[in-house]
Formats: C-alpha cells, structure tokens, sequence
C-alpha cells in the first residue's frame, strides 16, 4: 500500500468520524411515535429526553422504564381523561446519547412535533443545554440530574423527578458521621463532568456539616483502568472513600481497584443509587467491603418486589432498579394532566406542584428544594442509609416527612 | 516515594500497554491486509466479553476454555461480516468506514438490549495481589501481559513463519501481483478479519472481568485502538506494538501524578503535536516499505 493511500485512508476515517458525529448531532438519534400533542388523535405524547445509549444509558433506561410503568397502569385504566375523551399515553423517545449536543437537538425535535411536556433529561449537561430551549418554548421538564441549576424560580416549569443530593447529603453525612466515630477525613471521588462537581460540592459541604473534612479528586470520564489514579489516591489515604454520583461501571472498578491495592476502610457513595449494578461490577457484595449509600428506596420492601413482578409480567424483563425512584414522579405527571384535563405545560405545572408525595409503591414524600434552589420543585422521599459489610446488607430508614 | 510512586506506574503502563498492543495489533492487521478501517474493532472487543461471560455463566464452562470460546466465536462473526458486508465493498474506503461503523452500532446496539445497559457480573479467576516493598501487582495484571506477549508472539510467527502469514503480506503489500500468484483475496481477507477479531475479542475476555463488563466498554475500546494505530503508523504492526505500549505507560505515568482530564488532554495534545510531525505516525512509512 502507498504512503498516499494511507495518509488518504487516515484523512478519511477522520472525516467520516466526524461525519457520523455531525449526523448524529443532527437527529441521528431520530425518535419515535405520534407527531401531534395533545388528544387530537386519542393519545397524548410525553417527550422522553433520556440517555437511552452510552455510559449513562443504566440511569436513563431505568427512568425511561418508570414513566413507560406509569403509561401502561393509565392506559390500561382506559386512558387519561381530556374533557369528554379518552386519552392513551404515548411515549415519544429522543436518545440523548449522553450528550449535551444530542439533548439540545432532542428539545428541539420533541418540541416541534408537538411534545412540551418533557420526562428527562437526566444529565446535568443535558439539562444545562435543554433548559434556555425548552425555557423559550414554554415546555415543561420533569428532569433527573443533579445540576445545582437543575430548578430555581426563574424557571417555574422544571421539576426535579428523583430526591437530588441536597435533599439527601445533609442526613446522610450525619448518618456518615455517626456510624465511623474515627472519621475525620473523606475523598470524594468524581468524573470531570458538570453533574460529578456540583455533586462533589453538595457533598463537601455536607460532610462539612458533619464533622468530616472532604476533598475532591476528579477523573477522565471514559476511564477504564483507574490503577494509575489509585495509586495517586492512595499516597495520603483518606478515611473514606466516597463515590458521589460516579456511574456504576466505574464505581465497580474503582473498587475493585482499591480493594486490591490495599485500601481496607470505608467506600461510600452519597449519590445517586446504583448499587445492584456496582454488585454486577464489583462481581459480589463481599468484594464490597464496608460500603455506605444513600438507598433511595428498599427494594426488598414488598411494594417495591410487587412493582418489579408486574413490570416483568407487563413487558417481559424485571426493571432497573432504578426506575422505581422515578416512579412516584411518573405518576404524580400523569395525575396533573389527568386532573387538568390539559397538556398545556404551564396549567400542568400548577397542578403538579401542589399534588402530595404519597406513593403506593415508594411511599411518601415532601416537595422540597426551596431551600438549596429557592423552589420547592423537587420531589424528596423518604429514604435510606445501606450499608454492607461482609456481604450483608443492612438499612436505616431517614425520613424527610417527619422534619 | 517517587521511585516507589513511578515503579508503580510503570508496572500499570505496561499492563495497560500489553492490552492495548493485543487490541491494536488487529485493527492495523486488517488495515494492512485489507486497506480497511474497521470501527467495527471495538465491538468484537466488547463482543468478546460477553460471548466469555456467557460460555461461563450459561454454559458452565471453566474461565479458559470460555475465553478461547468467546474468541473463537468473535472470530466466526469478524469472518461473516467481512464475507457479507465488507467484500462486496471492499475497494470502497468511504463505503468500509461506514459500514463497519454502522455494525459497531448494530453489536453494542443488539449487547444493550440483550444484557442491559448496566455491568454484568463477572469476575476474574484469579485475585490475589503480590505485594513487596510498598508496591502491589495483581496476578490478574501479570497474566494479562504474559497472555498478551503470547498472543503478540503467534501473531508474528503466523505472520511471518507461516505460508498463511506469507499470503497474508503478499496480500497487504500488492494485492493485484499477489492475486495474480494465485492467492485468493475472497479466501484470506475473511480470514484476516477473524483473526483481528478473534484478538479484539481475546483482550476483550481476558481484561473485561478485571476491569468491568458493559456495552460502553466497546467505545473506549475502538477509540484506544484507533488512536494508538494511528500513532503508531497504519499498517505497521510493528509501529502500532511500539505505540500501544508507550500510550499504555504514558497514561499510567500521567494518571499517578495528574487528576481530572489532564492527562487525557496531555497525551492527546502529544499525539497530534506528533502526527503534525510524522503524519504517516511513529513507524508508518519506514518500517511498511522495509
């Protein structure tokens, strides 16, 4: 082969690469279903805006599972009622990939077929590059990040689906605090993204809060061998570890990693939940260690295994476990447009935000946030301390309806 | 501490390095061969831990014998896409690059919707740990490179101790003299692919259980081994070896004092600063025409 065919091989690889991306940031991730909003033709479309692909899709698959639950429990109902009519729930999906250049086109797409009620997104760049669209537009987001921008009042129509970390850090670094009396010094561990720094501040300032003083280390998101960066870590070992909301593949890894390189104390994560899937990863609870979470719900609770069983016997496979966080504020969405016989994003909002928290599946709840974003958008529910150790499994309930 | 601090790096780098030459020997293989780039690589990569994963948990068979098993499978699947997909077009640059891209899409698209998006759990046989004057090596990580010398060392035997490997760089140097001796591109190109895939897939079943298993492995996977060609000079096995295990040393070295994406940022900035230099990469010309 000629030298000119390789270097014109080599230039065109690169140019279809960034072709591709070009064409998937241009609705490659093309969506589905009915094109009109409303009850037109007998169906109302909700937009879903989520991490359907990639690295986040574990999180966005689960949230996509939840409100495809709460469709299915409508629909089988007979439909929401719109007036006089009968509405079937229809979900229109845009996979963001994971990307804030994706999430933006999916605003974009959903908005123009129509779709101004919105479940997602869920990434803190997702939602940094959906809000000033979907602000524009008047749509409602029901989004699932952890963005310190996620709600606030300039935006009356967001809302955070599941309990964000400033519901959830204040307790469950008390708890932290409380159950390692020795523990002075934590190392959070995040990914160099948006979503893991306004996680690691949260966090600090909790652990603050607690007595512990906490330092933030960050990561090259797509790292596979964190080796290198644990050896780093481990030069002035911490007395915990914690993983805020580091994606469960690389929450396994890392502890894997650090079990290996010798560190025996406490690994945390005062994060999102995820820890069946970091089990899958770490390939046992054992290989856990002493391990503390933020548990958004017990998922052994009868409740919860009935919710599991019936999304199995509906569509064939048991859920993600972490579709049931979302599946209160599934419901609650539905149960606006329900109520206000409306899918006008402004008259849905109104109704949602004054709806209880009390879930037949996860229990109650507040609606909280005003505090940390200066609006009570988000929907907080009770929720847990778990710990393992040596495999074993405990939980301490932390109540937020009791403050 | 440093000494101590950079022994340990060193010992990652050349773990990472060894997984990264078994990833990329392939990929530059059926570059050279085919004068294809194959996007599809990640995929069999990624395709290699699960076909493992599988043969263990649904099959029962013992970790080795499962690893050759997901291998050997990968290797049919790289062989009937090469056959159905890629023949046809094969002259077609643009056309291959599509292509191929399109079915690294279909196989992590099709592992996502069959095993989830989540990590699946599999472990490694083998866990201990050595440990000596403040330094630990996992076994897993010596097996890693020792598996990866032997591959990278059949590799070369085959290619240039074989009448196969001979074909195969009668091929790769000029395939209308090469057709015209009597050798069967229909016949060595499928088999060029099975063999790039049966190594993706083999780094894929020896380090995903280490590490972790799930469909997002496939992109860091196809993104390292295009990378590391490309530095190493497309084509060149040689170069793409060289390459593989200086990126697997330079990001240990860079992860064990740097945080954050500093050191992705520093060893891509390096990469290009590179290749605006030596555009054909580290040994792209020289060693292809020797």
């Amino acid at each position: 082969m000629s030298f000119r065919s390789l270097r014109r091989s080599t230039a065109t690889a690169l140019a279809t690469a960034a072709a591709m991306a070009a064409l998937t940031a241009c609705g490659g991730g093309a969506s589905t279903g009915s094109t009109t909003a409303g009850c037109a033709d007998g169906k109302v479309g909700i937009g879903v805006l989520l991490p359907l692909s990639g690295s986040a899709a574990g999180f966005g698959q689960g949230i996509r599972q939840a409100m495809e639950y709460a469709a299915s429990e409508v629909n089988s109902a007979g439909g929401l009622t719109m007036g006089d009519a009968k509405c079937t729930v229809e979900l229109v999906d845009f996979d963001t990939k994971g990307s804030a250049e994706q999430a933006s086109t999916g605003i974009n797409t959903l908005i123009s077929k129509g779709q101004k009620i919105i479940w997602g997104p869920n990434l803190s760049h997702e939602v940094t590059a959906v809000q000033p669209i979907a602000q524009r537009n008047g749509a409602l987001i029901m989004q699932a990040s952890y963005s310190s921008k996620g709600i606030s009042p300039q935006q009356p129509l967001n809302f955070a689906m599941v309990t964000t970390p400033s519901g959830f850090a204040n307790p469950m670094a008390k708890w932290v605090a409380a159950a390692y009396l020795d523990a002075r010094t934590a190392l959070i561990v995040v990914p160099d993204n948006e979503g893991g720094r306004d996680t690691a501040t949260i966090d600090t300032k909790a652990y603050a809060g607690a007595g512990i003083t906490a330092t933030t280390t960050t990561y090259a998101p797509g790292t596979t061998d964190f080796a290198p960066f644990i050896g780093n870590l481990l030069r002035n070992p911490p007395d915990l570890v914690d993983l805020a909301s580091t994606p469960p593949g690389d929450s396994g890894v890392i502890i894997k990693q650090l079990r290996q390189a010798g560190y025996d104390g406490p690994i945390g994560r005062i994060g999102g939940e995820a820890t069946s899937a970091i089990i899958d990863a770490v390939g046992s609870p054992a290989g856990l260690g002493d391990f503390y979470y933020y548990a958004a719900i017990d998922s052994e609770a009868r409740p919860v295994q009935d919710y599991f069983a019936a999304f199995a016997a509906r569509f064939g496979n048991p859920p993600l476990t972490v579709s049931a966080q979302a599946l209160p504020a599934a419901r609650m969405l539905l149960h606006a447009i329900d109520e206000t016989d409306s899918t006008d994003p402004a008259v849905v909002a109104a109704a949602l935000e004054k709806l209880p928290v009390d879930d037949p599946t996860v229990g109650k709840g507040v609606w909280g946030g005003k505090d940390f974003y200066g609006i009570n958008h988000e929907i907080v529910l009770d929720f847990f301390a778990g710990r393992y150790q040596d495999g074993q499994r405990t939980l301490t309930p932390l109540s937020v309806t009791g403050l | 501490m440093v000494t101590l601090t950079l022994t340990q790096a060193l010992v990652n780098g050349l773990a990472l390095g060894a997984q990264y030459a078994v990833l990329a020997l392939g990929f530059s293989l059926v570059f050279g061969v085919l004068n294809v780039i194959n996007f599809a690589h990640g995929g069999f990569y990624m395709l290699g831990g699960y076909f493992t994963f599988s043969a263990m948990s649904a099959a029962g068979l013992p970790y080795v014998v499962a690893l050759l098993v997901g291998a050997l499978g990968v290797a049919v699947v790289g062989a009937v896409m090469e056959l159905v997909l890629i023949e046809p077009i094969v002259d077609n640059h643009e056309a291959t690059l599509t292509v191929s891209l399109g079915f690294f899409l279909v196989l992590t698209a099709g592992v996502t919707a069959l095993y989830g998006p989540d990590p699946v759990p599999v472990e490694f046989p083998v866990s201990s740990v050595l440990r000596f004057g403040g330094l630990y090596i996992p076994v897993a990580r010596l097996i890693v490179i020792a598996v990866s010398v032997a591959a990278v060392a059949a590799l070369w035997f085959l290619l240039y101790r074989t009448k196969y490997g001979l074909a195969l760089r009668a091929l790769s140097e000029n395939r209308e003299v090469a057709t015209m001796q009597g050798l069967r591109p229909r016949t060595f190109f499928p088999l060029a692919v099975a063999l790039s895939a049966g190594l993706a897939a083999l780094a894929g079943g020896l380090v995903t259980p280490i590490f972790t298993l799930e469909p997002v492995v496939a992109q860091t996977a196809l993104m390292t081994s295009f990378v590391v060609v490309v530095l190493g000079g497309l084509g060149s096995l040689v170069g793409a070896a060289g390459a593989a295990v200086a990126f697997g040393i330079a990001e240990a070295v860079g992860g064990a004092y740097l945080s954050g994406s500093l050191t992705q940022l520093l060893l891509f900035a390096a990469v290009l600063a590179l290749l605006l230099v030596r555009p054909t990469g580290l040994a792209g010309r020289r060693l292809r025409d020797a």
